[in-house]
């Protein structure tokens, strides 16, 4: 049966392997690239892990300036390179997996494969089982090459690692395994390949977002911080806002009306760390909801478990759908 | 002994639509059966739940004794099946098919395949897409018989194939057949496809067995008689009248003898299979008064 798969599937193999071989060969030479202009510019002198406080009001001091300029000049090349990465298992699920088995019963080659001396169930079982293998070992290689490459930019970044969530670390191998089982199921349910093909589509694309943009920001309580003491290398989830020493969200109106009382009243040293002093004292400060650095890893194991789960759902559901022999 | 196939009460609904209706059928192992029916009549439905390709909604199916749901690791290697416009990967070269159903069949006679194509002057370097109409059927007949079943299930075995391949592919078949005994049942709707080869008869339409057994015995069996006018509410309801034609001056039907002679004043000749079979299939539906004879079980066993 491994042999049987491997005939079938060399096609896509190959051009599989050749897509994901471009990619790592890019990604090491832009990799290089980066970290040689990381070194010479005197960005990784600058970039210690704690990171400086990147703050709204803090000056801008050399450091970094070269870390933004470091991280700047990379910015259009990162944001392409975050655009195709995104896209793999999209392309895995709609272009490999959609079709894997609902090309079988559009050409009803599955009456050929069933009619051999192995169970229907077993025919899946194992090319789902090596598909799924190559899809884990692709990935998470292709995961690790990426971390390598993005590890300058996750120093120089005001985001750090949050920055290239989607494509490092666990998250990106659960994407994959989850684009191949909603594939499957899709094609074993519809049996008709572009129509399975645009439901994996479409049914991704919608689960990546809905996770990406409304549930993976509450995966833990946000902390709650000073905005201009943040963190290099935090998530910040809101814009920043003023706030009274009980916590309640005070109005931009009301905050200007009290810099304007305090403007009338001591005209002295009238700039911006003397304004925020005079809100200090009375209770008002400039907060801001981010998830800390240290929760990197924590959220992508979270991210991961959820599209695992998924995955184990989904592939549960074909194997079930296919026994059914309705 | 147990039969190659047997279906008892058997029944399998697509969603509300019926494919078999408490189909009962007793095929005993040894003969070259003709399974006929109009199309949608549950012929495929059939084959396909006797492969384990379904699951039956209620009653049982059962090959050589055994579920081919519940036992199919012990049926699969036993029964050769030929689908429906004979399936092929057509990317594969025949040599790669080959190859394939040497991996995933434990009785697997490759050698015999090869030269049985050979023999046949067909490629096998080719890809399967490549090949006439005539020897893609060749090959997926071919990887069949390679899996040494006791019993073959051919679905529309010869259905878009010229004359020609129609006469090699049955060719093939038959010899296979006298060489190893096989069980063999052949889906068709043209009955004249299998008129010379088959030795047993079942009848399937509306998804229930019309008529079952060996073809010399049931030919035997009925006549066509050919008399003047009569009565046509009476002969409708005479259940051993199978079809009756009219015209002001003439009455033909084909009757079941049911041991009896026929009646005197009608004129009396033999039937041939596809007068039978048409005969047959032409009966009014949801006719129960006509149940199918062959399911005596005790008789059989």
């Amino acid at each position: 049966m491994i042999w049987v798969t491997w005939a079938q599937h060399r096609r896509e193999a190959l051009v599989s392997g050749i897509i994901l071989s471009v990619a790592a060969a890019l990604l090491v030479i832009t990799g290089l690239i980066i970290l040689a202009d990381f070194k010479s510019s005197g960005a990784a002198n600058c970039a210690p892990a704690a990171g400086p406080a990147v703050g709204v009001f803090a000056s801008g001091t050399s450091c970094e300036q070269v870390l933004g300029a470091f991280f700047s000049r990379w910015l259009t090349l990162t944001g392409a390179a975050w655009l195709a990465l995104m896209t793999l298992p999209v392309l895995l699920g709609v272009f490999i997996a959609a079709p894997l088995l609902s090309r079988e019963f559009e050409q009803r080659t599955y009456l050929f494969a069933w009619s051999q001396s192995i169970t229907s169930l077993r025919w899946a079982v194992v090319k789902l089982g090596l598909f799924v293998a190559v899809v884990l070992v692709s990935a998470a290689a292709l995961t690790v090459l990426v971390m390598w490459w993005h590890s300058p930019l996750d120093l120089a970044g005001h985001d750090g690692p949050w920055a290239a969530f989607d494509i490092q670390g666990l998250a990106p191998i659960g994407y994959a395994v989850f684009a191949l089982s909603l594939g499957t199921l899709a094609g074993l349910v519809i049996r008709r390949t572009i129509p399975a093909m645009a439901l994996t589509l479409f049914v991704f694309v919608a689960v990546r977002i809905l996770i990406g943009a409304l549930v993976r920001p509450h995966f833990m309580t946000a902390v709650t911080g000073s905005a201009p003491d943040l963190k290099q290398g935090s998530w910040v989830l809101s814009a920043s806002y003023y706030a009274d020493a009980q916590g309640h969200h005070v109005s931009l109106e009301q905050v200007n009306q009290m810099v304007s009382v305090y403007a009338s009243t001591a005209p002295t040293t009238f700039n911006g760390s003397a304004v925020m002093d005079y809100l200090h004292r009375q209770g008002i400060s400039l907060l801001t909801d981010y998830q800390p650095l240290d929760r990197f890893w924590p959220f992508q194991l979270i991210e991961a478990a959820l599209f695992f789960g998924l995955a184990v759902s989904l592939f549960a559901a074909s194997l079930w759908w296919l026994q059914r022999r309705a | 002994m147990s039969a190659a196939l047997e279906a008892i009460a058997l029944t399998k609904r697509y969603g509300t639509t019926p494919a078999l209706t408490k189909c009962d059928l007793r095929i005993p192992a040894g003969h070259v059966v003709a399974l006929v029916g109009p199309n949608g009549a549950g012929k495929t439905t059939l084959l396909h739940l006797a492969m384990g390709f379904l699951n039956p909604t209620a009653g049982d199916i059962k090959v050589f004794g055994w579920s081919p749901q519940a036992q199919p690791t012990i049926v699969l290697p036993r029964v050769g099946f030929l689908a429906q416009d004979r399936p092929l990967y057509r990317r594969f070269k025949v040599r790669d098919l080959l190859e394939f159903g040497r991996r995933l069949n434990p009785r697997w006679d490759g050698e015999l395949a090869r030269l049985r194509l050979e023999r046949l002057a067909i490629p096998l370097h080719r890809p399967v897409g490549k090949l006439s109409g005539g020897q893609e059927a060749q090959v997926a007949l071919a990887l069949t018989l390679a899996k040494k079943p006791d019993m073959l299930l051919l679905d529309e075995p010869l259905s878009n194939l010229d004359p020609l391949a129609r006469r090699e592919f049955m060719q093939v078949l038959m010899d296979a057949v006298a060489e190893e005994g096989l069980t063999v049942v052949l889906s068709s709707h043209i009955i004249a496809d299998l008129e010379r080869t088959c030795d047993y008869l079942v009848i399937l339409a509306q998804g229930q067995v019309q008529l079952a057994g060996e073809i010399e015995g049931l030919l035997d069996s009925h006549r066509t008689l050919v008399g003047g006018p009569s009565d046509r509410a009476l002969l409708e309801h005479d259940t051993s009248v199978i079809h009756s034609s009219h015209t002001p001056r003439q009455t033909t039907m084909l009757v079941k003898l049911n041991g009896r002679p026929a009646a005197g004043q009608w004129e009396e000749h033999h039937v041939g299979l596809e007068e039978l079979v048409l005969a047959y299939l032409s009966r009014p539906s949801g006719d129960s008064s006509t149940k199918p004879e062959p399911v005596e079980p005790a008789k059989l066993q």
